[in-house]
Parts: C-alpha cells; structure tokens; sequence
C-alpha cells in the first residue's frame, strides 16, 4: 500500500522543503521505495537541497502534458538508490497545474513508490490546495513562533475542507514537525513550549527538530543533513523517519549543549 | 500560614495491560514526565517498578478533584488514555439539548479562518483558535480555550476566561479583564449587561 503524505506549513520558509529532503532520504534508508516531489512551482529548491539540480532534463509538467515519460523525468538519488526525485516546472505560469492531470500523476506514482512526498509551496493558496488534494496523510511543519503557528493551524483547516479524502467522507491523516528550536531559548522558558503548540493544533506529534547551523551548510552542499551523524538535527530527522516507517521511537526533547569553557571551545570545532 | 494555590497538569491513564502503559510511557517519556499520573485500574509490580525507576510521580485509583479535560494523542495512538468529559461539561450539553431551541455541536477545533455563522445557539466542545470565529443568533456557550472570536446575540454566553479573544454581546465589546471565573455567564438583566460566575447548582 503506497501513501501520498503532503508537507505543508501555511508560513513560508519554515522547512518544508528541508523536511521532504531529509525526510525522503530517511524513508530510502529504511529500504522503502521512496519519491520526493517539488510542487513549488516556479521555485524550485528541493533539487538543490539534495544535490541534484544539474541532473534535472524534464519536470513533473511535461510528464503531465505527456511531454515526456515518468521514466525520463525522474532522477535517482546519488545518496541512495530507493530515493528517487521529480523536479518542478520553472514557468512562472502557477496555474498550470490542474487537478486532473495531478491525480493522474499520482496514481502512476503509487504504483512505483511506497512513499509519495509532496513539498507544497508557502502559503495557501491554489499551489498548496493543489498540494493537498490527493494527499492521505499531511506533515505540518511549523517553528516554535506564533505566526507560524497560526498560518499552520490555517493550512490544516483547509487541508480538513478541501481534501478529496475528507469530501469522499474519509480523514486526512495530520502528524506535526516542530522545527528550529533553540534548546537555549527553551531551557531559560522564551520560547513557546512543544506542549503549548501541540495544545493548540491539537495534532498527533511526529518530531522535534532543533535550529542546527548545520541544515543550511548541509544545503548548500546538496547533502542533507540526515547523512551527517552527529548532527542533533539530522539525527531527529532519523528518528522522525523510523516513525513514518512504522518503528515507534521515543520524542527527544533537543537539549541545550554543555557549558563551560570546554563545551564552548568545542562548539567553535563542530 | 503561608498557602499556595497552583495548577498541575495531570493524565489519566486506564490501565489495560501494564505492558502497553509502559511502552506508552517510554514513548512519550519526554512529554509526560512533568504530569501527575492518575493511573486507573489494576496495576502490578513491572508497572510500579517503571514508575519509579523513571521518578514519575503518581496516583492508583485516587478521585481526584475534576478539571477541564480533553482527549490527547500523544504517539502511541493505540494505547488506552481517553479522558472523560468532566460531569459540568455533559450536565451543559444536556441542559442545553433540552432547550429545545435550535442548537449547533462543533466538536472539532476551530482553526484560524474558519467561521461559523448558525441562526440558533452554539455549543463548542474544543478550543477555538485564534483567527476563528462564531458568529450566533442565539447564546454561545465555548467549554474549550477561545482564542478566536465570539459574536452573540441571544440570551447569554458561557465561557471560561480569554486572553485573546474578542468577544461581543449583543454588539457589545467585553472587557476580557471581567471574564474572570472558571466559567462566566454573560447576559442581561434589566437592559445591563452582567457577568456572573456559572456554578454547578445553576445547572441542575
Ligand atoms: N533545523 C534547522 N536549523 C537551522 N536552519 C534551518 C533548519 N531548518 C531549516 N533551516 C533553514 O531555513 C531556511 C528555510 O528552509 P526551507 O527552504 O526548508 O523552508 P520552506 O518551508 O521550504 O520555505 P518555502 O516556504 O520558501 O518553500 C533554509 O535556509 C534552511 O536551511
Ligand atoms: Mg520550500
């Protein structure tokens, strides 16, 4: 049985695409036949975040438009080999895509992959609806601020109304990604805390992320960070990925790093 | 005599089989481990020794006074925690049930731009978002948070205190500083618009 999971954030810029990237590759080293989609449409970063945007020939709206074939569109991942990548369209023409065409798309994509993740645009508007419309589960990212927040608990709002699932009398499956939290911030109580946002979008919890200068490093090289071990960061994302695959793992709470002159010593070096 | 009042958060477990409380615990470990446990049921020597390996605090079929509740999900969606409604909110529901008058049950959230608009009262079980809004004809009565905002024209509203809500009686903007029972009871009386705590007496 093969899901379509949609990460979504409402907000911009929260980690969305840094989730389906490190989130996919995850899902791959777990052995499962895993496809990440970019439906940002006219952005296009996922192919970068995992290093393969000089690989990229076709994209997802030329094999829509029967341009070009599934085959010749997708790219394998050099990371590893059960995680492929279809890229998005760069034309600046955001109604291109129709539901039709998109649920056609996905079928043919279930029936190669176990796991479907689509990268929704920012915002919510028709790129994200188009995003969630055939989706049976959802990824809320969100970071621990009261924007985000609320641009989120708007996006799930939508996600309950607009889904086919939900219109065919069914539910959307809904499971959050706190992303960014600074365990420093935590410890001295200024940042609003995992339960306090959880009691307000009332969701299932998947994982905590913490802000990790490493992510944006890991970008720019096209090696996300799961495939760094030491990395806190790409470590929860290990965790969050073992969950999507069914293994259930504990919540760690991020924890702020040792003091004192060693520990800050040792933080210059990693 | 020095005395203190403060609020602790505390989960209520049923115990079906030790082994799936311990697992359910570990999971969510992190995220419990600052709660009162009130564990009900049967509860056997692997479970006490978890317990207290782990330093969590806890209680075995202890009444303990009642509080807002609400059903969670934590990770481990298959395990036994549900909460039941605490007596006030299920004598509300009937009371209101029995009214006669047409009435309207949302059960869900409401999230940031939904909003409903019904020609009769409203009764909302969950929280209510900021950026949410309920706009009725008759009472309003909101058992969860309310963070979004509340219109009412009709006899009365019920609802616990707010920080961020904007509520409106009648057109009229309440003061979030007077909303400050456990749960208030906005309505008129004589052409004025009172605000009184809502007891368990007023119920029955
Ligand atoms: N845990 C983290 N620690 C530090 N930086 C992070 C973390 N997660 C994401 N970032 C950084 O935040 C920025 C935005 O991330 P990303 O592009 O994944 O967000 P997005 O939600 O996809 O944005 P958009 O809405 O524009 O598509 C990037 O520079 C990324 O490297
Ligand atoms: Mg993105």
């Amino acid at each position: 049985m093969s899901k379509v999971i949609a990460v979504i954030s409402g907000k911009g810029g929260v980690g969305k695409t840094t989730t389906t990237a490190n989130v996919g590759l995850g899902i791959a080293m777990n052995m499962k036949q895993c496809v990440v989609v970019d439906f940002d449409i006219g952005q296009r970063n996922l192919d970068m975040i995992l290093g393969l945007e000089n690989r990229v020939v076709y994209d997802m709206v030329q094999v829509m438009d029967g341009e070009a074939t599934l085959e010749q569109a997708l790219i394998r991942s050099k990371a590893n080999r059960n995680l492929f990548f279809l890229p998005a369209s760069q034309t600046k023409d955001k109604s291109v895509l129709e539901s039709a065409k998109i649920e056609e798309l996905l079928k043919e994509l279930r029936q190669k992959f176990e796991y479907v993740i689509l990268d929704a645009p920012a915002g919510i508007e028709s790129g994200f609806e188009h995003t969630i419309e055939f989706a049976d589960s959802a990824i809320i990212v969100v970071n621990p601020e009261v924007s985000s927040i609320r641009d989120s608990d708007r996006a799930i709002g939508i996600l309950d109304s607009k889904s086919k699932r939900v219109k065919d009398g069914g539910e959307v499956e809904k499971q959050l990604i706190i992303n960014r939290i600074d365990p420093d911030m935590v410890e001295k109580g200024e940042m609003l805390s995992s339960e306090d946002i959880l009691d307000i979008l009332n969701i299932e919890l998947l994982g905590l992320v913490p802000e990790d200068k490493g992510v944006i490093d890991a970008s720019n090289q096209g090696q996300p960070i799961i495939l760094n071990e030491k990395s806190e960061a790409g470590k929860a994302y290990k965790r969050i990925s073992k969950r999507l695959c069914g293994q259930k793992v504990p919540i760690v709470q991020p924890k702020a790093k040792s003091k004192g002159i060693v520990g800050k010593l040792k933080g210059l070096f990693s | 005599m020095k005395c203190k009042q403060y609020t602790i958060k505390v989960i209520e477990i049923g115990i079906d089989d030790s082994k799936s409380v311990i697992e359910f615990l570990e999971i969510n470990y992190e995220l419990l481990k600052n709660h009162l446990l009130s564990l009900k049921g049967k509860m056997d020597s692997n479970l006490k020794s978890y317990l207290e390996e782990k330093g969590f605090r806890y209680v075995n079929n202890m009444d303990l006074p009642s509080g807002r509740a609400k059903d969670i999900t934590l990770v481990a969606p298959d395990t036994n925690t549900t909460v039941e409604n605490t007596p006030e909110e299920e004598e509300i529901e009937e009371l209101y049930q029995n009214m006669g008058s047409p009435l309207k049950i949302i059960k869900t959230p409401l999230r940031s731009g939904q909003y409903v608009e019904y020609d009769g009262s409203v009764l909302i079980t969950e929280r209510m978002n900021s950026g949410a809004k309920i706009a009725a004809l008759g009472s309003v009565i909101a058992l969860g948070t309310v963070e979004g905002d509340i219109s009412s024209v009709g006899d009365c509203i019920i609802m616990p205190p707010t920080k961020r809500g904007n509520i409106l009686f009648h057109g009229v903007k309440i003061d979030n500083e007077s909303l400050k029972y456990p749960i208030n009871r906005i309505m008129f009386v004589n052409d004025r618009i009172i605000i009184k705590p809502l007891s368990k007496k007023e119920i029955n």
